[in-house]
């Protein structure tokens, strides 16, 4: 259809008042790329989608599209279009002409908009509703709806503050999928605002993880997840086992780290200046009966088991202090564990990192 | 959600027979006492007699047939119609922008300004009247038509701003951003999404700013020169003299039927916004 625009986010900066809700943040977003913000409420990711549609003003910085800085044009002078939170489709407006509107603005021919709107009426699976008012649809619909309306401008990038938001979770699933391909079709840049990280990591070809209007993390869904370098991206993705960094010394073999009384080996290339804590998910930690010794194997003690029906969490109470949750896949056969038996954890060196601390996200699931 | 659908009480299956046949002996007693002294009012016009008592001595429309040749009259009705009418558009022009300031802005004070903007509503129009008078007195404004519109501007004001404001704090923001979005500069976005959505409020506020006006006595009494005096302060003149007591009579027999209609026509345009807010609440339940 159209091919998509490249933008580029050159210290960004936005102030309202004492407060800093974007605090100097450099993206690179690629032409034709499905590209997300990622973070909890008041992160500044919808701060960041909303300068870059023109509704608000950086207080510096420069926001480039295909290399033009749009910073200082008004909404309707960049090749943009949203797709609001709210959908904010226009309730006096049927279908047809809501999804006209931006057409009509740029006196595109009524013919033209007929078979524009038509097109993409049919490609959204709205053809049959395009004389209906919005109030007489389904919240999947409405949605679909508001992204007619700003597909069919073609712009160079679309932007997208948590369009599945409003929805429940069985229609949100099946409309990631729809959007990814969608996107995929259009082959416009998206920018997708969402404090869901599973959302995030099922559409997104980046994501730009985003915490108190800075950025910890840029990179593609299995780098972000797989390879984070901040405990606050760790945990905000997933869930992660932190655990406090004692000392630190590096061999010719690689880096140990001490947790408690006891040094473990990390296979991280890198390590991240300043890191104080190691991060290990739940699904890496590997539980054995019984008590042995051997390279990263901490003994400890089942606290408590928890059913999950695809999984059983264990929750391990180290003998260096620190508890540890370790995620079994359901096999079928019995849980092999019980509260007070004595393991001892695996963590192979791979599935450990080094991290610098930038605090946790407070696990708050309600939209932002 | 369905409560908007059942305005009557008699509706209600938890009421007893005799508790809901109360109820409709009371809403019957309620218009009875609202509507019969109109009733009254429109007999007596139709009554060939000079004197409105009862029993009713005979059909007649001369009183009406009068009405119409008394060009003194009717030029006191065009005087008040002007005045309602330039008072409503002063009204409605102001009260539109300052409720956009109000519902679209958050500044310091703004609560303050809403309350001083409404305030004009508590004061009793002869104190307004008497310090309106005081005041173009001062200013060496001469007392005219103008002053009169000025004075009523004045007094619409809360009005309409109660009914303009509520309605725009209704309507979502991201709607003109999405017309922004889509091609509008700020401006046009109100026109094509902001008016649109605004119209059934801003007729009714219209018609709000035109009756008040138009019936309004103290300060078209007090701030008028006296050369083109309205309407009701050439009524009140009539009622001095007794024959021509049936003249105004029917002239108030029009004036109901006038009001009547433009009550029906600002409630219908009022309850079509009414009806699309339920129907946006409904639509956001569904999601």
């Amino acid at each position: 259809m159209t091919s998509g625009g490249h933008v580029q986010i050159e210290q960004l900066v936005k102030h309202f008042g004492d407060f800093i809700a974007v605090d100097d943040i450099s993206i690179t977003m690629p032409a034709g790329q499905f590209f997300s913000l990622l973070g909890p409420s008041g992160c500044g990711k919808t701060t960041t989608l909303r300068m870059i549609a023109g509704f608000e003003t950086p207080t510096t910085g420069r926001i480039l599209i295909d290399g033009t800085d749009v910073a200082g044009l008004t909404p309707n002078r960049r090749n943009v279009n949203t797709v609001f939170q709210s959908y904010a489709l226009f309730p006096h407006l049927s279908v047809f002409d809501n999804v006209a509107f931006g057409l009509r603005r740029k006196h595109v021919s009524r013919a033209e908009i007929r078979q524009r709107v038509g097109r993409i009426l049919e490609m959204v699976e709205l053809g049959a509703f395009a004389g209906r008012r919005p109030a007489r649809m389904s919240g999947g619909q409405q949605q679909r709806v508001a992204l007619a309306r700003a597909l069919v401008c073609e712009p160079a990038v679309l932007l997208l503050d948590e369009p599945l938001g409003a929805l429940d979770a069985k229609l949100r699933k099946n409309l990631q999928l729809e959007l990814k391909t969608l996107q995929q079709n259009v082959g416009i840049t998206f920018v997708y605002v969402t404090h869901d990280q599973e959302e995030a990591l099922t559409m997104s070809d980046q994501i730009a993880v985003m915490n108190g209007g800075k950025v910890e993390q840029i990179g593609p869904p299995e780098e972000v997840y797989e390879r984070p370098n901040t405990t606050f991206v760790a945990d905000f993705l997933g869930t992660s086992n932190l655990i406090d960094i004692g000392g630190q010394r590096t061999d010719p073999s690689g880096t140990w780290v001490t947790l408690g009384d006891q040094e473990v080996f990390l296979d991280q290339p890198e390590i991240p200046e300043g890191a104080s804590r190691v991060v290990i998910r739940p699904e890496r930690v590997q539980v054995e009966a019984g008590v042995s010794t051997g390279l990263n194997h901490l003994v400890g003690q089942v606290a408590h088991t928890v059913y999950l029906g695809n999984s059983v969490k264990l929750v391990v109470q180290l003998h260096i202090g620190v508890s540890v949750h370790a995620l079994l896949q359901n096999t079928g056969s019995e849980i092999p564990f019980r509260a007070g038996d004595h393991v001892t954890v695996v963590m192979p060196p791979s599935a450990l990192r080094a991290l610098r601390d930038t605090g946790v996200a407070d696990h708050d699931d309600s939209a932002a | 959600m369905n409560h908007h659908r059942r305005p009557y009480a008699t509706y209600d299956p938890a009421i007893s027979r005799t508790g809901r046949r109360l109820l409709n002996g009371y809403l019957g007693l309620v218009l009875v006492f609202l509507y019969t002294p109109m009733l009254v009012l429109v007999l007596f016009s139709f009554n060939d007699a000079a004197i409105p008592a009862f029993p009713l001595s005979g059909f007649t429309t001369k009183w009406y047939s009068a009405l119409f040749e008394n060009e003194q009259m009717i030029a006191t009705i065009v005087t008040s119609g002007t005045i309602a009418a330039y008072a409503s558009i002063v009204t409605l022009v102001i009260a539109a922008f300052a409720s956009l300031g109000i519902a679209r802005n958050r500044f310091a004070g703004r609560t303050a300004l809403y309350v001083l903007l409404l305030s004009p509503m508590i004061m009793p129009f002869l104190v307004m009247a008497v310090s309106l008078l005081l005041f173009f007195r001062a200013a060496r404004i001469p007392l005219s038509q103008w002053t009169v519109v000025a004075g009523h501007s004045m007094m619409a004001m809360p009005y309409v701003l109660l009914i303009l404001v509520p309605r725009l704090a209704k309507i979502d923001p991201s709607l003109e951003e999405a017309a922004q979005d889509l091609g509008c500069s700020r401006v046009s976005a109100y026109w094509f999404v902001l008016r649109p959505l605004m119209t059934p409020a801003i007729v009714a506020g219209f018609f709000v700013a035109l009756t008040t006006s138009f019936d309004e006595f103290p300060i078209a009494s007090l701030v008028n020169d006296g050369s083109k005096p309205t309407f009701p302060v050439f009524l009140f003149g009539q009622a001095r003299f007794p024959d021509r007591l049936p003249q105004v009579i029917a002239v108030a027999t029009i004036i109901i039927a006038v009001t009547l209609l433009v009550v029906l026509v600002g409630g219908i345009a009022q309850s079509q916004g009414i009806r699309r807010v339920f129907a946006r609440l409904r639509s956001k339940e569904a999601t």
